[in-house]
Formats: structure tokens, C-alpha cells, sequence
């Protein structure tokens, strides 16, 4: 059995679009999750390439789930594309294609960074750690556990990170413990870090039920800006679903 | 805090996996998902911006059951 997951990318593949996994996908790549039934892609929204997006979904034998219709226009606003497989190897599977996410840079600096995997012979591109957390950074419960578990899963397997990987950590940690730990173990970097997150100077003084209070307030607002970017494209999608009805 | 505290033996087991390991993982984990009857549609999201009835039906409201359409460029 080829996995629908390999069918689909394959089909992205034969058709050289450019994509990068992100979603659930990517979390199980590194290490922050075991199990997800779909698939979620960004994808570069210019004319050449969604012509090859729209081939690979018919080879696919792609329906379009919902709204909005894979366009330009709607991806470039922050829309979801929605569609699911029917062709024997993938069938049921379900595709979401984004091109812009909140608080991720443009398709093209993601790209710059992105991941290789090689499964049998194909190389699938993918978010790199950095970008996957920021598009998991929703107004929903589920993403942030993952967050957590994607940094403490990084933390605890690079015994020589460089800096780049601290700051990365310094910037997203959502675990007290490990960012106590951090201060004890980087202190310039993370007080170099404070002006961008006050809230390391709780870890600095291993204040540590201030500081979990802190990441708690911090993720708060996350998910209410969220909900605030989605507003918009909430009421676009109802005004869609009217004028069809 | 020392670094294996932060996660449990479960979970350090499946990050000593390569990547290409996990991958091998879950791809068996769903053939045996489906084996056992399990559904790919999407469980409800109350949270999510797609809590809308239409995005966890099986069918298409845009275009019915036909293929998606050819794309216009931007």
C-alpha cells in the first residue's frame, strides 16, 4: 500500500509544484506528534505554480471541500483550500493549501529554510521548526501543546545547539522548567532576549509559578489575535456560503 | 532541570527516531488506522475558522462532484 501521504506529495512532485508540508504532517517529522489523517501544505500562489497545484490535483482526482476556490486572490488573503482525494491511492484523504499564515514571513524566506526529508527516493520539502511553531501559534487548544512538546522534543536532543537553535528556543519555549533551565545555562542570550519577551526575566530570577502565569497570559493573546486575523476571512467565507444557498 | 525531565519514555523513544523513522511509524499506524475501520474526514473543531457544516461534509459545494476547475493565474 502506498501511504496517501506519499501518493499526494508524489502527484505535487511529478508536477514540480512548490510546496512546503507543514500541519500535522510536519509535526510528526519532528518528533511532536504520532498521528494525523490529513494533509496540510503552503504553497507558492502564483500563476505557473497553481496551474501545477490544479494538475497534481487532478491526478489526484481532487474535489474541493468548502470554501474558497483555489485562487489567487483568496490565498494571498490568508484563505484555506480545502480538498479531498478520490483517485485509489489517496482516496479520502484530505489536502488543506495555504500560502499565508499569521505571523509566518512570505512563501519564499520559508523556502530559503526549509527542511529536506527523503523518503524512499522522493525529497519532500518542509516548514523548517522555526516556521511550523509560528503557523501553529492558533486560537485553537490543540496547537499549543504541540508547541511545547516540538521545543522540549528539540531541547532535549541537541546536546551542541548552536545559537541560532537557543534563540529559537529563548523565543518559543512555552515550558517553565526548561526556560529556568535555559537562564541558568544562557543567561546573556536570554537577557538579550528580554526586550522582545519580558517574560524571560521570570526565568531569570526562577520565579517559576510568575513565569508559567506569564506563558499563559502570553498564549492568551496569541489566540485572541488569531481569532481577530480570522475575523475577516470568517465573515468572507459566511458571505460565500450565502450567495450559494 | 536536567534534560531528560522534560519528557517521558515514551516520548524520548519516538524523538530518538529519525525523521524518516517516524514517517515509517506513522505510515503504519494509519494503514492499520484504516484497517480497522478508522474515518479520514475531520473530527469537529469548535476553535477551528472551518467550523462550518459544509467543510466536514465528503462533497463539494463549490462545483458538485466534477474535478477541480483549471486555475486562472493571479
Amino acid at each position: 500500500m502506498i501511504h496517501p501521504i506519499l501518493a499526494v506529495i508524489n502527484a505535487f512532485i511529478r508536477n514540480h509544484t512548490r510546496f512546503l508540508l507543514m500541519g500535522g504532517q510536519a509535526c510528526v517529522l519532528y518528533g511532536g506528534s504520532e498521528f494525523t489523517r490529513d494533509s496540510d501544505f503552503c504553497i507558492l500562489c502564483n500563476g505557473e505554480n497553481l496551474s501545477r497545484i490544479a494538475a497534481a490535483l487532478r491526478e489526484l482526482q481532487a474535489q474541493p471541500v468548502f470554501f474558497p476556490p483555489l485562487e489567487a486572490q483568496f490565498l494571498e488573503k490568508g484563505h484555506a483550500c480545502h480538498f479531498i482525494c478520490k483517485s485509489s491511492d489517496a482516496e479520502g484523504f484530505r489536502i488543506d493549501l495555504m500560502s499565508k499564515m499569521r505571523g509566518c514571513p512570505p512563501f519564499n524566506e520559508m523556502w530559503q529554510t526549509r527542511n529536506l526529508l527523503r523518503i524512499d527516493s522522493i525529497e519532500i520539502p518542509s516548514l523548517s521548526l522555526a516556521h511550523l511553531i509560528l503557523a501553529k501559534k492558533t486560537q485553537r487548544d490543540k496547537d499549543w501543546p504541540m508547541i511545547r512538546r516540538l521545543i522540549e522534543n528539540d531541547y532535549a536532543a541537541r546536546k551542541d545547539p548552536s545559537t541560532e537553535d537557543i534563540r529559537l528556543w529563548l523565543r518559543e519555549c512555552r515550558s517553565p522548567g526548561i526556560l529556568i533551565d535555559m537562564g541558568t545555562r544562557f543567561p546573556d542570550l536570554m537577557a538579550a532576549q528580554l526586550p522582545a519577551r519580558p517574560l524571560l526575566r521570570l526565568a531569570l530570577s526562577a520565579e517559576e509559578d510568575q513565569l508559567n502565569d506569564a506563558l499563559i497570559d502570553e498564549e492568551k493573546e496569541e489566540r485572541r489575535n488569531d481569532r481577530e486575523y480570522w475575523r475577516p476571512l470568517k465573515e468572507e467565507l459566511e458571505r460565500m456560503r450565502h450567495a450559494r444557498s | 532541570m536536567r534534560v531528560p525531565d522534560c519528557l517521558d519514555s515514551e516520548e524520548a523513544a519516538w524523538y530518538a527516531l529519525t525523521p524518516q523513522e517516524r514517517f515509517f511509524q506513522y505510515t503504519r499506524l494509519l494503514e492499520f488506522y484504516l484497517k480497522a475501520g478508522g474515518s479520514l474526514a475531520p473530527q469537529r473543531d469548535s476553535q477551528s475558522p472551518f467550523d462550518f457544516p459544509e467543510y466536514y461534509e465528503q462533497k463539494s459545494p463549490q462545483t458538485g462532484n466534477s474535478p477541480p476547475p483549471a486555475i486562472a493565474g493571479p
